[in-house]
Protein backbone atom coordinates (compact mmCIF):
# COMPACT_ATOMS: atom_id res chain seq x y z
CA UNK A 1 0.00 0.00 0.00
CA UNK A 2 1.27 3.43 -0.88
CA UNK A 3 2.25 5.61 2.09
CA UNK A 4 1.51 9.30 1.50
CA UNK A 5 2.55 10.53 4.95
CA UNK A 6 5.85 11.99 3.63
CA UNK A 7 4.10 13.70 0.72
CA UNK A 8 1.08 15.23 2.46
CA UNK A 9 0.79 17.06 5.75
CA UNK A 10 -2.51 16.95 7.63
CA UNK A 11 -3.45 18.93 10.73
CA UNK A 12 -6.80 19.55 12.35
CA UNK A 13 -8.59 21.30 15.16
CA UNK A 14 -12.09 21.06 16.57
CA UNK A 15 -13.69 23.18 19.26
CA UNK A 16 -17.16 23.47 20.85
CA UNK A 17 -17.16 27.24 20.26
CA UNK A 18 -18.28 29.93 22.69
CA UNK A 19 -21.96 29.02 23.13
CA UNK A 20 -22.49 25.28 22.88
CA UNK A 21 -21.72 22.90 25.70
CA UNK A 22 -21.13 19.91 23.46
CA UNK A 23 -19.02 19.47 20.39
CA UNK A 24 -21.13 17.68 17.78
CA UNK A 25 -18.37 18.05 15.18
CA UNK A 26 -15.82 15.31 14.66
CA UNK A 27 -12.67 15.04 12.56
CA UNK A 28 -10.45 12.17 11.50
CA UNK A 29 -7.47 11.71 9.23
CA UNK A 30 -4.77 9.28 8.19
CA UNK A 31 -1.80 10.86 6.41
CA UNK A 32 -0.52 7.47 5.21
CA UNK A 33 -3.81 6.81 3.39
CA UNK A 34 -4.08 10.40 2.21
CA UNK A 35 -7.53 10.57 3.79
CA UNK A 36 -9.23 13.32 5.79
CA UNK A 37 -12.87 13.45 6.93
CA UNK A 38 -14.97 15.94 8.90
CA UNK A 39 -18.56 15.63 10.15
CA UNK A 40 -21.01 18.02 11.78
CA UNK A 41 -23.61 16.02 13.68
CA UNK A 42 -27.18 16.95 14.44
CA UNK A 43 -29.91 15.50 16.62
CA UNK A 44 -31.20 15.58 20.16
CA UNK A 45 -29.24 15.31 23.40
CA UNK A 46 -25.80 13.88 22.56
CA UNK A 47 -27.17 12.17 19.42
CA UNK A 48 -25.36 14.65 17.16
CA UNK A 49 -22.06 13.59 18.69
CA UNK A 50 -22.95 9.94 18.21
CA UNK A 51 -23.76 10.48 14.53
CA UNK A 52 -20.65 12.49 13.65
CA UNK A 53 -18.43 10.15 15.68
CA UNK A 54 -19.84 7.09 13.92
CA UNK A 55 -19.37 8.74 10.51
CA UNK A 56 -15.68 9.42 11.19
CA UNK A 57 -14.91 5.98 12.65
CA UNK A 58 -16.79 4.10 9.94
CA UNK A 59 -15.35 5.96 6.96
CA UNK A 60 -11.80 5.69 8.31
CA UNK A 61 -12.28 1.99 8.97
CA UNK A 62 -13.75 1.20 5.54
CA UNK A 63 -11.23 3.28 3.57
CA UNK A 64 -8.30 1.81 5.51
CA UNK A 65 -9.48 -1.75 4.94
CA UNK A 66 -10.38 -1.33 1.28
CA UNK A 67 -7.15 0.38 0.20
CA UNK A 68 -5.15 -2.55 1.57
CA UNK A 69 -6.50 -4.81 -1.17
CA UNK A 70 -6.31 -2.46 -4.18
CA UNK A 71 -4.76 0.94 -4.86
CA UNK A 72 -7.19 3.85 -5.23
CA UNK A 73 -6.21 4.63 -8.84
CA UNK A 74 -6.91 1.11 -10.16
CA UNK A 75 -9.87 1.11 -12.51
CA UNK A 76 -12.85 -1.00 -11.51
CA UNK A 77 -15.34 -1.19 -14.36
CA UNK A 78 -13.93 2.06 -15.72
CA UNK A 79 -14.06 3.92 -12.39
CA UNK A 80 -11.05 4.49 -10.12
CA UNK A 81 -11.33 2.18 -7.12
CA UNK A 82 -11.04 5.21 -4.78
CA UNK A 83 -14.45 6.43 -5.96
CA UNK A 84 -16.01 3.08 -5.18
CA UNK A 85 -14.33 2.97 -1.78
CA UNK A 86 -15.31 6.47 -0.70
CA UNK A 87 -18.93 6.08 -1.80
CA UNK A 88 -19.09 2.71 -0.03
CA UNK A 89 -17.50 4.10 3.15
CA UNK A 90 -20.12 6.84 3.38
CA UNK A 91 -22.97 4.44 2.63
CA UNK A 92 -21.74 2.13 5.39
CA UNK A 93 -21.58 5.06 7.79
CA UNK A 94 -25.07 5.99 6.65
CA UNK A 95 -26.42 2.50 7.32
CA UNK A 96 -24.81 2.36 10.75
CA UNK A 97 -26.20 5.75 11.81
CA UNK A 98 -29.61 5.11 10.28
CA UNK A 99 -29.84 1.70 11.96
CA UNK A 100 -28.84 3.11 15.34
CA UNK A 101 -31.30 5.96 15.00
CA UNK A 102 -34.09 3.46 14.35
CA UNK A 103 -33.18 1.09 17.18
CA UNK A 104 -32.18 3.60 19.89
CA UNK A 105 -34.99 5.99 20.83
CA UNK A 106 -32.57 8.59 22.25
CA UNK A 107 -30.82 8.68 18.85
CA UNK A 108 -33.97 8.99 16.79
CA UNK A 109 -33.63 11.43 13.93
CA UNK A 110 -29.89 11.93 14.30
CA UNK A 111 -27.72 12.57 11.28
CA UNK A 112 -24.56 14.32 10.21
CA UNK A 113 -23.04 16.33 7.41
CA UNK A 114 -19.80 14.98 6.02
CA UNK A 115 -16.95 16.16 3.85
CA UNK A 116 -14.09 13.85 2.98
CA UNK A 117 -10.99 14.06 0.80
CA UNK A 118 -9.04 11.11 -0.55
CA UNK A 119 -5.68 11.95 -2.11
CA UNK A 120 -4.27 9.56 -4.69
CA UNK A 121 -2.34 9.72 -7.97
CA UNK A 122 -1.86 13.52 -7.88
CA UNK A 123 -5.59 13.97 -7.51
CA UNK A 124 -8.00 14.75 -4.73
CA UNK A 125 -11.34 13.00 -4.63
CA UNK A 126 -13.89 14.97 -2.63
CA UNK A 127 -17.12 13.57 -1.21
CA UNK A 128 -19.65 15.69 0.59
CA UNK A 129 -23.14 15.57 2.02
CA UNK A 130 -24.67 18.70 3.57
CA UNK A 131 -23.05 22.06 4.30
CA UNK A 132 -19.55 21.15 5.46
CA UNK A 133 -17.11 22.46 2.89
CA UNK A 134 -13.81 21.92 1.14
CA UNK A 135 -11.70 24.84 -0.04
CA UNK A 136 -8.44 24.91 -1.97
CA UNK A 137 -5.78 27.58 -1.54
CA UNK A 138 -3.68 27.67 -4.72
CA UNK A 139 -1.51 30.54 -5.98
CA UNK A 140 -2.74 32.64 -3.03
CA UNK A 141 -6.38 32.28 -4.11
CA UNK A 142 -8.95 30.50 -1.95
CA UNK A 143 -11.59 28.60 -3.93
CA UNK A 144 -14.57 26.72 -2.57
CA UNK A 145 -14.68 23.34 -4.32
CA UNK A 146 -17.90 22.01 -2.78
CA UNK A 147 -21.38 23.40 -3.16
CA UNK A 148 -23.51 23.23 -0.01
CA UNK A 149 -26.52 20.94 0.05
CA UNK A 150 -28.57 23.53 1.87
CA UNK A 151 -31.82 25.42 1.58
CA UNK A 152 -29.86 28.68 1.25
CA UNK A 153 -27.71 27.37 -1.60
CA UNK A 154 -30.89 26.30 -3.40
CA UNK A 155 -32.31 29.78 -2.92
CA UNK A 156 -29.10 31.33 -4.24
CA UNK A 157 -29.04 28.95 -7.22
CA UNK A 158 -32.62 29.78 -8.14
CA UNK A 159 -31.90 33.51 -7.90
CA UNK A 160 -34.27 34.11 -4.99
CA UNK A 161 -31.58 35.72 -2.87
CA UNK A 162 -28.04 36.98 -3.34
CA UNK A 163 -24.86 35.71 -1.66
CA UNK A 164 -24.81 38.82 0.51
CA UNK A 165 -28.43 38.36 1.61
CA UNK A 166 -27.65 34.73 2.39
CA UNK A 167 -25.13 35.83 5.03
CA UNK A 168 -27.95 37.41 7.00
CA UNK A 169 -30.66 34.84 6.37
CA UNK A 170 -32.41 32.92 9.13
CA UNK A 171 -32.00 29.73 7.11
CA UNK A 172 -28.26 29.20 7.41
CA UNK A 173 -28.88 26.11 9.50
CA UNK A 174 -31.05 24.10 7.09
CA UNK A 175 -29.34 21.32 5.16
CA UNK A 176 -31.08 19.40 2.38
CA UNK A 177 -28.90 16.31 2.58
CA UNK A 178 -27.40 14.44 5.52
CA UNK A 179 -25.80 11.11 6.36
CA UNK A 180 -27.95 8.74 8.43
CA UNK A 181 -31.43 10.12 7.86
CA UNK A 182 -32.50 7.82 5.00
CA UNK A 183 -31.69 4.23 3.99
CA UNK A 184 -29.34 5.61 1.33
CA UNK A 185 -27.20 8.77 1.50
CA UNK A 186 -27.03 11.10 -1.49
CA UNK A 187 -23.27 11.56 -1.85
CA UNK A 188 -21.71 14.09 -4.21
CA UNK A 189 -18.31 13.05 -5.52
CA UNK A 190 -15.99 15.37 -7.40
CA UNK A 191 -12.39 14.97 -8.42
CA UNK A 192 -9.73 17.64 -8.88
CA UNK A 193 -6.08 17.73 -9.91
CA UNK A 194 -3.87 18.27 -6.86
CA UNK A 195 -0.70 20.33 -7.28
CA UNK A 196 2.36 20.68 -5.08
CA UNK A 197 1.81 23.68 -2.81
CA UNK A 198 -1.97 23.27 -2.68
CA UNK A 199 -3.49 23.75 0.75
CA UNK A 200 -6.89 22.13 1.25
CA UNK A 201 -9.27 23.17 4.01
CA UNK A 202 -12.16 21.01 5.19
CA UNK A 203 -14.43 22.86 7.60
CA UNK A 204 -17.79 22.86 9.33
CA UNK A 205 -20.28 25.73 8.99
CA UNK A 206 -19.21 26.95 12.44
CA UNK A 207 -16.20 28.44 10.63
CA UNK A 208 -17.79 29.79 7.45
CA UNK A 209 -20.85 31.23 9.20
CA UNK A 210 -18.65 33.24 11.53
CA UNK A 211 -15.84 34.53 9.33
CA UNK A 212 -15.63 35.61 5.70
CA UNK A 213 -13.66 33.73 3.08
CA UNK A 214 -11.12 36.56 2.81
CA UNK A 215 -10.36 36.31 6.54
CA UNK A 216 -9.86 32.55 6.12
CA UNK A 217 -7.57 33.19 3.15
CA UNK A 218 -5.58 35.78 5.08
CA UNK A 219 -4.98 33.40 8.00
CA UNK A 220 -4.00 30.54 5.69
CA UNK A 221 -1.66 32.72 3.62
CA UNK A 222 0.19 34.15 6.61
CA UNK A 223 0.43 30.97 8.66
CA UNK A 224 0.62 28.17 6.12
CA UNK A 225 4.20 27.35 7.10
CA UNK A 226 2.89 26.35 10.52
CA UNK A 227 -0.22 24.24 9.89
CA UNK A 228 -1.10 23.50 13.55
CA UNK A 229 -0.99 27.24 14.24
CA UNK A 230 -3.12 28.02 11.16
CA UNK A 231 -5.75 25.47 12.25
CA UNK A 232 -5.78 26.85 15.77
CA UNK A 233 -6.01 30.48 14.56
CA UNK A 234 -8.96 29.69 12.28
CA UNK A 235 -10.84 28.30 15.28
CA UNK A 236 -9.81 31.32 17.34
CA UNK A 237 -11.07 33.74 14.67
CA UNK A 238 -14.45 31.99 14.55
CA UNK A 239 -14.68 32.16 18.34
CA UNK A 240 -13.63 35.83 18.36
CA UNK A 241 -16.49 36.52 15.98
CA UNK A 242 -18.96 34.95 18.40
CA UNK A 243 -18.32 31.22 18.10
CA UNK A 244 -22.03 30.44 18.00
CA UNK A 245 -21.50 26.92 16.69
CA UNK A 246 -18.94 24.14 16.99
CA UNK A 247 -15.91 24.90 14.81
CA UNK A 248 -13.78 22.32 13.04
CA UNK A 249 -11.03 22.54 10.46
CA UNK A 250 -8.73 20.10 8.71
CA UNK A 251 -5.78 21.31 6.67
CA UNK A 252 -4.06 19.17 4.05
CA UNK A 253 -0.94 20.48 2.36
CA UNK A 254 0.51 18.83 -0.73
CA UNK A 255 4.26 18.91 -0.09
CA UNK A 256 5.43 16.60 -2.90
CA UNK A 257 3.90 14.96 -5.97
CA UNK A 258 2.18 11.66 -5.21
CA UNK A 259 1.76 9.80 -8.51
CA UNK A 260 0.41 6.27 -8.25
CA UNK A 261 2.90 3.49 -8.81
CA UNK A 262 1.91 1.68 -11.95
CA UNK A 263 -0.24 4.57 -13.09
CA UNK A 264 1.94 5.01 -16.15
CA UNK A 265 1.51 1.39 -17.08
CA UNK A 266 -2.26 1.80 -16.69
CA UNK A 267 -2.18 4.83 -18.95
CA UNK A 268 -0.19 2.99 -21.59
CA UNK A 269 -2.44 -0.04 -21.46
CA UNK A 270 -5.57 2.11 -21.68
CA UNK A 271 -4.05 3.81 -24.72
CA UNK A 272 -3.40 0.41 -26.25
CA UNK A 273 -6.97 -0.61 -25.57
CA UNK A 274 -8.11 2.62 -27.16
CA UNK A 275 -6.26 1.91 -30.40
CA UNK A 276 -7.74 -1.48 -30.81
CA UNK B 1 -44.68 36.04 12.97
CA UNK B 2 -43.58 39.20 11.21
CA UNK B 3 -45.61 42.41 11.26
CA UNK B 4 -45.39 45.97 10.02
CA UNK B 5 -46.59 49.11 11.77
CA UNK B 6 -47.91 51.84 9.52
CA UNK B 7 -46.84 55.18 10.97
CA UNK B 8 -47.40 58.82 10.05
CA UNK B 9 -45.37 61.54 11.76
CA UNK B 10 -44.17 59.06 14.37
CA UNK B 11 -47.67 57.88 15.31
CA UNK B 12 -48.73 54.29 14.71
CA UNK B 13 -51.88 54.21 12.60
CA UNK B 14 -52.33 50.54 11.97
CA UNK B 15 -50.65 47.15 12.41
CA UNK B 16 -50.47 44.55 9.65
CA UNK B 17 -49.44 40.93 10.16
CA UNK B 18 -47.47 39.37 7.29
CA UNK B 19 -49.36 36.08 7.23
CA UNK B 20 -49.16 35.50 3.48
CA UNK B 21 -46.21 34.82 1.20
CA UNK B 22 -46.80 38.15 -0.53
CA UNK B 23 -48.25 41.28 1.06
CA UNK B 24 -48.68 44.19 -1.32
CA UNK B 25 -48.38 47.89 -0.53
CA UNK B 26 -49.89 50.64 -2.69
CA UNK B 27 -52.48 53.37 -3.23
CA UNK B 28 -55.08 51.17 -4.98
CA UNK B 29 -57.75 49.45 -2.84
CA UNK B 30 -56.62 46.05 -4.19
CA UNK B 31 -53.48 46.21 -2.04
CA UNK B 32 -53.19 44.33 1.26
CA UNK B 33 -51.77 47.47 2.81
CA UNK B 34 -53.50 50.44 1.22
CA UNK B 35 -52.00 53.89 1.73
CA UNK B 36 -54.02 56.91 0.56
CA UNK B 37 -51.27 59.29 -0.39
CA UNK B 38 -50.43 60.98 -3.66
CA UNK B 39 -46.73 60.09 -3.30
CA UNK B 40 -47.55 56.38 -3.12
CA UNK B 41 -47.81 54.49 -6.42
CA UNK B 42 -50.85 52.36 -7.27
CA UNK B 43 -48.76 49.23 -6.82
CA UNK B 44 -45.81 50.44 -4.83
CA UNK B 45 -43.99 47.57 -3.17
CA UNK B 46 -44.45 44.05 -1.88
CA UNK B 47 -43.34 42.09 1.19
CA UNK B 48 -42.09 38.73 -0.03
CA UNK B 49 -41.89 36.03 2.62
CA UNK B 50 -39.63 32.98 2.19
CA UNK B 51 -39.75 30.80 5.29
CA UNK B 52 -38.80 33.12 8.14
CA UNK B 53 -37.11 35.62 5.87
CA UNK B 54 -39.05 38.65 4.65
CA UNK B 55 -37.85 40.73 1.71
CA UNK B 56 -39.15 44.08 0.55
CA UNK B 57 -39.30 44.59 -3.19
CA UNK B 58 -40.05 47.89 -4.89
CA UNK B 59 -42.44 47.41 -7.81
CA UNK B 60 -40.97 50.22 -9.90
CA UNK B 61 -42.79 52.91 -7.92
CA UNK B 62 -42.48 56.53 -9.00
CA UNK B 63 -41.03 57.79 -5.75
CA UNK B 64 -39.21 54.63 -4.70
CA UNK B 65 -39.00 52.66 -1.47
CA UNK B 66 -36.43 53.59 1.17
CA UNK B 67 -35.09 51.40 3.95
CA UNK B 68 -33.58 53.39 6.80
CA UNK B 69 -33.28 56.29 4.38
CA UNK B 70 -31.65 54.38 1.51
CA UNK B 71 -33.50 53.55 -1.73
CA UNK B 72 -33.74 49.82 -2.37
CA UNK B 73 -34.88 47.52 -5.14
CA UNK B 74 -35.09 44.34 -3.09
CA UNK B 75 -33.67 43.68 0.34
CA UNK B 76 -33.88 41.24 3.20
CA UNK B 77 -35.51 42.95 6.18
CA UNK B 78 -34.03 42.97 9.65
CA UNK B 79 -35.92 43.55 12.88
CA UNK B 80 -36.59 47.28 13.36
CA UNK B 81 -36.02 48.32 9.73
CA UNK B 82 -37.96 51.44 8.73
CA UNK B 83 -39.42 51.67 5.26
CA UNK B 84 -40.38 55.01 3.83
CA UNK B 85 -43.21 55.00 1.32
CA UNK B 86 -44.29 58.52 0.39
CA UNK B 87 -45.01 60.39 3.63
CA UNK B 88 -45.58 57.19 5.55
CA UNK B 89 -43.25 54.93 7.47
CA UNK B 90 -43.62 51.18 7.77
CA UNK B 91 -41.78 49.67 10.73
CA UNK B 92 -40.84 46.02 10.36
CA UNK B 93 -40.88 43.73 13.40
CA UNK B 94 -40.39 40.03 13.77
CA UNK B 95 -41.71 38.22 16.84
CA UNK B 96 -40.02 35.26 18.44
CA UNK B 97 -36.90 37.37 18.48
CA UNK B 98 -33.57 35.76 19.18
CA UNK B 99 -33.20 34.16 22.56
CA UNK B 100 -30.01 32.59 23.84
CA UNK B 101 -29.16 28.92 24.03
CA UNK B 102 -30.08 26.51 21.36
CA UNK B 103 -30.25 28.71 18.28
CA UNK B 104 -28.60 28.00 14.99
CA UNK B 105 -28.71 24.23 15.35
CA UNK B 106 -28.34 22.47 12.06
CA UNK B 107 -31.57 20.89 10.90
CA UNK B 108 -32.26 18.57 8.02
CA UNK B 109 -34.86 19.56 5.53
CA UNK B 110 -35.96 17.37 2.66
CA UNK B 111 -35.93 19.23 -0.64
CA UNK B 112 -39.63 18.59 -1.21
CA UNK B 113 -40.47 20.53 1.93
CA UNK B 114 -38.40 23.48 0.87
CA UNK B 115 -41.24 25.60 -0.44
CA UNK B 116 -43.32 25.52 2.72
CA UNK B 117 -40.57 25.42 5.28
CA UNK B 118 -41.24 26.43 8.86
CA UNK B 119 -38.33 25.36 11.02
CA UNK B 120 -40.62 24.05 13.71
CA UNK B 121 -40.16 24.96 17.34
CA UNK B 122 -36.76 26.50 16.74
CA UNK B 123 -36.27 30.08 17.83
CA UNK B 124 -35.06 32.42 15.16
CA UNK B 125 -31.35 32.48 14.65
CA UNK B 126 -29.98 35.92 15.30
CA UNK B 127 -28.96 37.76 12.19
CA UNK B 128 -25.26 37.33 11.53
CA UNK B 129 -23.11 39.89 13.24
CA UNK B 130 -20.49 41.15 10.87
CA UNK B 131 -17.28 40.00 12.54
CA UNK B 132 -15.41 43.24 12.13
CA UNK B 133 -12.53 43.50 14.55
CA UNK B 134 -11.57 46.95 15.73
CA UNK B 135 -13.78 48.47 13.04
CA UNK B 136 -13.83 51.94 14.51
CA UNK B 137 -11.06 51.82 17.11
CA UNK B 138 -7.41 52.68 16.66
CA UNK B 139 -5.37 50.81 14.07
CA UNK B 140 -2.10 49.15 15.01
CA UNK B 141 1.06 50.20 13.20
CA UNK B 142 4.54 48.69 13.14
CA UNK B 143 7.38 51.03 12.27
CA UNK B 144 10.72 49.61 11.14
CA UNK B 145 13.61 51.31 12.91
CA UNK B 146 16.72 49.57 11.56
CA UNK B 147 17.92 47.73 8.45
CA UNK B 148 17.17 48.29 4.76
CA UNK B 149 13.53 49.17 5.39
CA UNK B 150 14.18 51.64 8.21
CA UNK B 151 11.46 54.25 8.41
CA UNK B 152 8.82 52.08 6.74
CA UNK B 153 5.44 51.78 8.41
CA UNK B 154 3.25 48.71 8.26
CA UNK B 155 -0.44 49.38 8.81
CA UNK B 156 -2.02 46.38 10.56
CA UNK B 157 -5.41 46.62 8.87
CA UNK B 158 -5.70 42.97 7.82
CA UNK B 159 -6.79 40.03 10.00
CA UNK B 160 -3.20 38.82 9.90
CA UNK B 161 0.01 40.57 8.80
CA UNK B 162 3.26 38.73 8.14
CA UNK B 163 6.67 39.87 9.36
CA UNK B 164 9.95 38.25 8.33
CA UNK B 165 11.03 35.96 5.54
CA UNK B 166 9.60 32.56 4.62
CA UNK B 167 12.05 29.74 5.30
CA UNK B 168 14.10 31.87 7.71
CA UNK B 169 11.91 33.41 10.36
CA UNK B 170 8.27 34.37 10.15
CA UNK B 171 5.95 35.94 12.69
CA UNK B 172 2.39 37.12 12.26
CA UNK B 173 0.53 39.95 13.93
CA UNK B 174 -3.05 38.82 14.33
CA UNK B 175 -5.79 41.42 14.66
CA UNK B 176 -8.46 40.39 17.15
CA UNK B 177 -11.37 42.17 18.80
CA UNK B 178 -9.33 42.36 21.98
CA UNK B 179 -6.22 43.80 20.32
CA UNK B 180 -3.13 42.84 18.32
CA UNK B 181 -1.15 39.67 19.01
CA UNK B 182 2.34 38.72 17.87
CA UNK B 183 2.68 35.00 17.06
CA UNK B 184 5.71 32.98 16.05
CA UNK B 185 5.06 31.00 12.84
CA UNK B 186 8.35 29.46 11.70
CA UNK B 187 12.10 29.55 12.16
CA UNK B 188 14.52 28.50 14.90
CA UNK B 189 14.58 31.98 16.40
CA UNK B 190 11.48 33.41 18.02
CA UNK B 191 10.81 37.14 17.84
CA UNK B 192 11.65 39.32 20.85
CA UNK B 193 9.37 41.84 22.51
CA UNK B 194 11.18 44.41 24.68
CA UNK B 195 14.28 42.22 24.56
CA UNK B 196 12.56 38.98 25.68
CA UNK B 197 11.89 36.08 23.29
CA UNK B 198 8.24 35.18 22.96
CA UNK B 199 7.52 31.48 23.16
CA UNK B 200 4.99 29.58 21.12
CA UNK B 201 1.98 31.36 22.56
CA UNK B 202 0.55 34.61 21.24
CA UNK B 203 1.83 37.82 22.83
CA UNK B 204 -0.54 40.78 23.05
CA UNK B 205 1.13 43.99 21.90
CA UNK B 206 1.09 47.20 23.93
CA UNK B 207 1.80 50.77 22.87
CA UNK B 208 5.52 51.31 22.16
CA UNK B 209 6.46 47.64 22.46
CA UNK B 210 9.84 47.07 20.80
CA UNK B 211 9.82 44.09 18.43
CA UNK B 212 12.95 42.39 17.14
CA UNK B 213 12.86 39.90 14.30
CA UNK B 214 15.81 38.71 12.14
CA UNK B 215 17.92 41.38 13.83
CA UNK B 216 15.59 44.17 12.71
CA UNK B 217 14.20 46.53 15.34
CA UNK B 218 10.60 47.66 15.09
CA UNK B 219 8.18 49.53 17.29
CA UNK B 220 4.46 48.93 17.70
CA UNK B 221 1.98 51.73 18.32
CA UNK B 222 -1.67 52.54 17.73
CA UNK B 223 -3.02 55.31 15.58
CA UNK B 224 -6.55 56.72 15.74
Amino acid sequence: MADLSRLLRIEGATDPGMVREHNEDAIGFDPALGFAVLADGMGGYLAGEVASGMAIEMTLHVVRGALQSHPAHQLVEGVPYGHVVLEDAIQQANSAIYGTALSQPQCSGMGTTLVAALFYDNRVLVAHVGDSRLYCLRDDVLTQLTRDHSFLQEQIDSGLITQEEARHSHHRNLVTRAVGIDPLAEVELTEHVAEVGDLYLLCSDGLTDMIDDDVIASILLTMRNNLPLAAQQLVLAANDAGGRDNVSVLLVEVEKPFPAKGAIWNKVSSLLRGTR
Amino acid sequence: MAKVLLCLDGTVIKEFRLTRDRTSVGRRPSNDIQIENIAVSGEHAVFDRIGRDVFIEDLGSTNGTLINGKPVQRQLLANGDELTVGKYTLKYWQDGAPVGGDFDKTLVMRSAQAASVQPAAKPAAPVAQAPVANAAGPVGVVKVLTGANAGRELLLNKPATTLGKAGVQVAVISKRPTGYFLIHVEGKQHPKVNGVEIGTSARQLKEEDAIELMGVQMVYFERD
